[in-house]
């Protein structure tokens, strides 16, 4: 995988992975640290007319138009008002740069591939297939998530075209 | 069934009722006219409001707090149960006084002789999980016709013809054509020769397609159930459940709320972590009486009934006592229906028996319901 720490870990068959951890709705989250490019404090977020119900809206970052996506919708929460700690996490999938909205980012957590367990799948909801597997770190469960999942094809392009 | 207030149980005993009544309607719909059914509860309820007679034995001195958290697989002597953490005791079944009439003297002579309930070491349970994943349940169903009653698809019916329209006629009770299906095959087994090759390809063919269909039955109950065997019985928003020491991985306490995954339904409560292992729990009274339940209804359940062998756990409000059954005692189910997690009914505790392996085969399947409350209404107006 992209995000094996070779250096720690070289040869290993059992790799260590890094995630970058960040809370939503009272739960905690973890993503590739390897498509994290940048942690921003939340900014104004412009809205963009038209743009499908999941894209809160654009970001200027240096110069750069990015799109922003609503993760409590993605994610199926309910909405939640900004605070102090809310975060905007750049990361980059599928060849693309875009942000996603959180209530906060955590830490950097070191996980081995073993650690990670399969979760049941018995919803049929889209959201479901977000979630890529479950950890347990400091008597907590972090719920990893895919991001290369978080669109299907035909919405990344959607975001692409805004 | 008359739908009732969800979270409406000032009358636990009344609503335990209704539900159960319901549950033994689906289940004897096969065995026996409904009027002869109610006949042989009304005495049973009659005796459920009379106070037990007197306990026989108390098992052990350990304590629920104790062997909650503990993997039921771990133990390997005898098992003792002992009540929840206010110091109840977990008890034998109370002696009966008059065991149901349908079960005869001998019954009560043989529970005598055994006071004490011994729990089976899951050891023993085992091998009888393996047996049933070693039993080749195509093979079998192919080879025996009995096993045609796990399709009971109508076209599988109509072109078993002539003999079965004959036995048709002579049972007038039968009232829908499943019932008449399920019963002419089991009154009488269709022979080779009454099979053309034709309908022995497609029942073939229908077999694979439902395999799971009373996988780990025998002779009309699970395999467990062969002989006596001890129950757990649990309370799940007032109505009593059991579930059998056989199939049983554990009692979890929550000592914390489970993590809820998103995207998943409303019965799926979390993930819990427990004893270094995740449980994904299951809002056992969604599953059980969807009819009773509403989106808001409190889940903040107590305790986890792990299964054994699998990743599920049954969230329930209270883990109550030990039981020993005799088979007799259950009224088991005749098919899977709507509800497959049901082994069947226990009159006399007026508690509904769970086929945990079954419930953890269906919660595992693709076909596993979302929305248990439309499941309901749409199986309601069938």
């Amino acid at each position: 995988m992209a995000n094996v720490v070779q250096a720690k870990n070289a040869g290993s068959e059992d790799p260590i992975l890094q995630y970058v951890t960040f809370r939503l709705a009272d739960e905690t989250y973890g993503i590739n640290v390897m498509q994290v490019q940048e942690v921003l404090r939340y900014t104004e977020i412009a809205p963009v007319p038209g743009a499908p119900s999941y894209v809160l809206g654009i970001i200027n970052l240096r110069g750069n138009v990015v799109t922003v996506i609503d993760t409590r919708q993605r994610f199926g929460l309910s909405y939640a008002e900004t605070t102090d700690s809310t975060r905007i996490v750049i990361i980059e999938v599928e060849k693309q740069v875009v942000g996603i909205l959180v209530d906060s980012v955590s830490e950097v957590v070191y996980l081995r591939q073993s650690e990670i367990e399969t979760t049941p799948n018995v919803g049929n909801e889209e959201s479901a297939k977000f979630i890529q597997g479950v950890c347990n770190k400091n008597d907590q469960l972090l719920i990893l998530v895919e991001l290369n999942k978080l669109m299907s094809d035909e919405e990344w392009a959607e975001v692409a075209a805004l | 069934m008359a739908s009732h207030n969800s979270n409406d149980f000032s009358s636990p005993q009344e609503a335990i009722e209704g539900y159960l009544e319901a549950l033994l309607q689906d289940v004897a719909d096969y065995e026996e006219p409904e009027d002869a059914l109610q006949e042989e509860l009304s005495p049973v309820r009659a005796k459920e409001i009379e106070p037990e007679t007197a306990t026989e034995t108390v098992f052990g001195s350990e304590t629920v707090e104790e062997i909650v958290n503990k993997p039921v697989v771990e133990d390997q002597g005898t098992r003792v149960f002992t009540p929840s953490g206010e110091e109840q005791a977990f008890t034998t079944p109370v002696a009966k006084t008059q065991i149901d009439t349908g079960f005869g003297p001998s019954t009560e002579v043989a529970y005598q002789e055994a006071p004490t309930v011994v729990m089976p070491e899951l050891q023993i349970a085992e091998p009888v999980v393996e047996t049933i994943v070693a039993e080749p349940v195509v093979e079998t169903v192919v080879a025996e016709p009995e096993s045609v009653i796990d399709t009971p698809e109508p076209v599988a019916f109509e072109e078993i013809d002539d003999p079965i329209v004959e036995t048709t006629v002579a049972e007038p009770e039968v009232v829908t054509e499943e019932a008449l299906f399920e019963q002419v095959i089991l009154d009488e087994p269709v022979s080779d020769t009454l099979i053309d090759e034709n309908i022995e390809t497609e029942v073939e063919e229908e077999v694979k397609l439902q395999p799971q269909e009373n996988e780990g039955w025998t002779d009309g109950r699970p395999n467990w159930a062969q002989g006596r065997f001890e129950c757990l019985l649990f309370v799940v928003k007032g109505l009593k459940l059991a579930v059998p020491l056989a199939e049983l991985g554990g009692i979890h306490k929550q000592e914390k709320e489970p993590t809820p995954l998103f995207g998943q339904p409303s019965w799926f409560l979390g993930i819990l972590r427990n004893n270094r292992m995740n449980i994904g729990l299951v809002d056992t009274a969604q599953w059980v009486m969807p009819e009773y339940i509403n989106g808001d209804h409190s889940t903040d359940y107590r305790f986890a009934i792990h299964i054994h062998n699998s990743e599920w756990g049954l969230a329930c409000d209270e883990v109550a006592e030990a039981i020993s059954l005799d088979p007799n005692e259950v009224k088991w189910r005749t098919k899977l229906g709507r509800r497959p997690w049901l082994a069947g009914t226990v009159v006399d505790h007026m508690c509904a028996l769970i086929d945990v392996a079954a419930f953890a085969r269906l919660l595992d399947s693709d076909k596993v319901p979302v929305d248990l409350q439309a499941l309901n209404a749409g199986g309601d107006e069938e």
